[in-house]
């Protein structure tokens, strides 16, 4: 298991939870829940946002919310 | 037959607008609630007179997060305080689902069904994937969310279906059911089960991503610089023959003048009053009108949302994020729609830093203003006008980004660092949206700041030719502010058209026009400038100190009472617009005083 913020570029991964429960509600909105497949579409810019593809939309999010999803 | 409202409730970019547009042919009107400047569009079909449409702001869930949000819930749940004499709920609610993204998409549409709201659902963005990138059964999706669903694609046949569907359909009283306690977890999983009932594939076209350019670390920011540039030099560009033409239509207008009323007051009246109020409303309308059109294909290509997240990082460092990268953009064209798309902005706290530095983004009502002082500061070299023009807007963007610091730290509340922004497909620019949002962002900037800057004009020309010309009241007013403005190496005559122009700051030029013509022996108003001397000397009165000064008082000062009011009114304070008004007035008067003092010791 590792954090969304570490995947790299293009590779596929399967979101396993949420570290920060304060963050929790926004993230899944987007659709950011446990089980659900993404797909990394960029890396961060200059430590910017990055940009994952997930329930078929490209969603950025910061790298340090990035860093509170853990992925397989 | 009695009236029937319709809501359009979609996450952003799933087609509402599109189809708005469509069913509701263009003649929209604009609402909003009262004390807010969210706004709703509302039309009748053109089918049918008794069905009334809304297009709402962009939804994401029932749970709002945007003051964008928060009103499209409201439009739903308190419809009756928008329109008045709608039931309390809207009569039916059409759910858009793009249907290369249902498994977000569905979840507003399950929640609105949960609610007890009458559904219709509408897949959107078909043509898209009209190579049968999608698939699915269709019967089945209908049977699963049991309420009637359309295909919205480019053939003729869905209008007549939507049409058919109306015909027959029989609105019916319903009552809402308490809040929906459901978490998004468990919706989501809903929402796999359904998809994997209809066997909803979706096959990955090969097609070239667009954002291994755009969002490359490297080549990324590279293309930003690089399309903000091309953005900005078309706009001036493409605008400056429509705005050669209509100052050369006004300017034949007033010549005419005399031939029509003779040479009486009332055609002094008409030709200095008159015309030169409509013509310096008119004379932005084309800048104005290109910055929006570039902002709209921006939009409709899906780019604004890839710099928003380029821009998001050097946004962090001064308490900013991605959000505020249409507001701050939007705010070279005019700061009233820029203060109204903050309401995109998620966080309390960023939404007021963001709109306190908006007035700080150089709009184009100072344009004329630096057109004017920098042509008579480079009489002879457009390439050193272009290139003030180029610092001016540079120094502002760093000011800005010191006030946003130095505000930040005053305003109360926190911030977090949270910050998310989902993308739109990249997409061909539907022109004819585009069309719709220029216009009437451009007619609401017209009938915004167009009447101050009329009754203005004309309450000016009144008092400048009144009592006397030679003794009017204009010179008393002049004489009595003039000690204010000498600091700045500026005389009584500046003084007038500066204080008018904290209405709008466009008055500036037409008010110029009107004090230096009573004396002018020359009617060309650059040549009169040129050659203006303060009262009873031989010192020039427009020397390099003084110009200087008076572009850096253009620059940093909040003279627009149209925007202090959509401040007021975005913010709900009058205390920060009051305080915005008084922090860039005394930082413009002291950094100009300085700059002069400057100036006039070197030079």
């Amino acid at each position: 298991m590792y954090k969304l913020s570490e995947v790299k570029k293009k590779k596929t991964i399967t979101i396993e939870s949420l570290v920060n429960k304060e963050h929790e509600e926004e993230l899944e909105i987007l659709g950011f829940v446990p089980g659900t497949k993404a797909t990394i579409i960029s890396e961060s810019i200059f430590s910017g946002p990055i940009t994952v593809m997930l329930r078929g939309a490209r969603v950025a999010i910061r790298k340090f919310e990035a860093e509170q999803i853990l992925v397989v | 037959m009695s009236i029937n409202y319709i809501a359009l409730v979609g996450p952003p970019n799933s087609g509402k607008t599109t189809f708005f547009n469509q069913i509701t042919g263009k003649k929209s009107k604009v609402v909003n609630y009262p004390g807010s400047t969210v706004e709703i569009c509302i039309a009748k079909s053109i089918f049918n007179e008794n069905l009334i449409f809304l297009d709402t702001p962009g939804l994401y869930s029932l749970k709002p997060k945007s003051d964008d949000e928060k009103i499209s819930v409201k439009t739903l749940e308190n419809l009756n305080s928008l329109v008045g004499q709608s039931s309390k709920n809207p009569n039916l609610v059409i759910s858009f689902v793009d249907v290369n993204q249902p498994s977000r998409h569905l979840l507003t549409t399950l929640q609105l069904i949960d609610k007890g709201f009458p559904v219709v659902v509408m897949l959107t963005m078909f043509s898209k994937s009209n190579k049968s990138k999608v698939k699915f059964n269709f019967e089945k999706l209908k049977s699963q969310l049991n309420v009637p669903v359309f295909k919205l694609d480019s053939s003729n046949s869905t209008f007549e279906n939507i049409h058919h569907f109306f015909q027959d359909y029989s609105f019916t009283e319903y009552q809402l059911n308490s809040n929906i306690t459901d978490s998004f977890k468990s919706y989501y999983s809903r929402i796999e089960v359904i998809l994997n009932e209809i066997s909803y594939t979706s096959v990955d076209d090969n097609r070239f991503d667009l954002d291994n350019v755009f969002l490359n670390p490297y080549l990324g920011p590279f293309f930003f610089i690089l399309i903000m540039l091309l953005f900005f030099y078309s706009i001036f560009s493409l605008a400056a023959p429509f705005t050669n033409l209509i100052d050369f239509l006004f300017t034949q207008l007033n010549n005419s003048v005399p031939y029509i009323f003779s040479n009486t007051i009332l055609a002094k009246f008409v030709s200095d009053g008159l015309i030169n109020a409509i013509g310096s409303v008119v004379i932005f309308v084309p800048q104005i009108a290109f910055l929006f059109f570039g902002i709209g294909l921006m939009e409709s290509s899906g780019y604004l949302a890839r710099g928003a997240i380029i821009i998001d990082r050097p946004l962090s460092f001064i308490g900013l994020n991605g959000r505020c990268f249409v507001p701050l953009l939007s705010g070279f064209a005019c700061a009233i729609p820029a203060m109204l798309s903050t309401r995109n902005i998620q966080q309390e706290k960023i939404k007021l830093i963001c709109c306190f530095i908006i007035p700080l983004m150089q709009c184009s009502a100072r344009l004329p203003v630096y057109g004017l002082l920098l042509t008579l500061l480079f009489p002879n070299s457009a390439f050193k006008s272009a290139l003030a023009l180029t610092l001016i807007y540079l120094i502002s963007l760093i000011l800005s980004a010191f006030v946003a610091i130095i505000v930040g730290r005053f305003i109360p509340g926190k911030t977090n660092k949270k910050f998310n922004l989902e993308l739109p497909e990249w997409r061909y620019p539907n022109l004819l949206n585009i069309w719709y949002s220029m216009t009437r962002q451009t007619f609401s900037f017209i009938f915004n700041a167009g009447p101050i800057i009329f009754i203005l004009s004309i309450i000016l020309w009144i008092i400048s030719f009144f009592p006397s010309p030679e003794n009017s009241f204009i010179i008393m007013i002049g004489k009595f502010i003039e000690p204010v403005f000498l600091p700045m190496g500026l005389d009584w005559r500046v003084g007038v058209a500066i204080l008018l122009s904290f209405a709008a700051r466009e008055v500036f030029v037409s008010t110029l026009v009107v004090i230096f013509s009573i004396s002018a022996t020359s009617s060309n108003l650059l040549e009169t400038l040129s050659f203006a001397t303060f009262d009873g000397s031989n010192k020039l009165l427009f020397e390099l100190p003084s110009i200087v000064s008076l572009i850096v008082f253009f620059m940093i000062a909040l003279q627009c009472m149209s925007t202090l009011a959509i401040s007021k009114k975005e913010t709900n304070s009058i205390a920060f617009a009051s305080i915005q008004f008084v922090f860039y007035t005394v930082f413009a008067y002291i950094s100009s005083i300085i700059v002069f003092k400057t100036f006039n010791y070197f030079f």
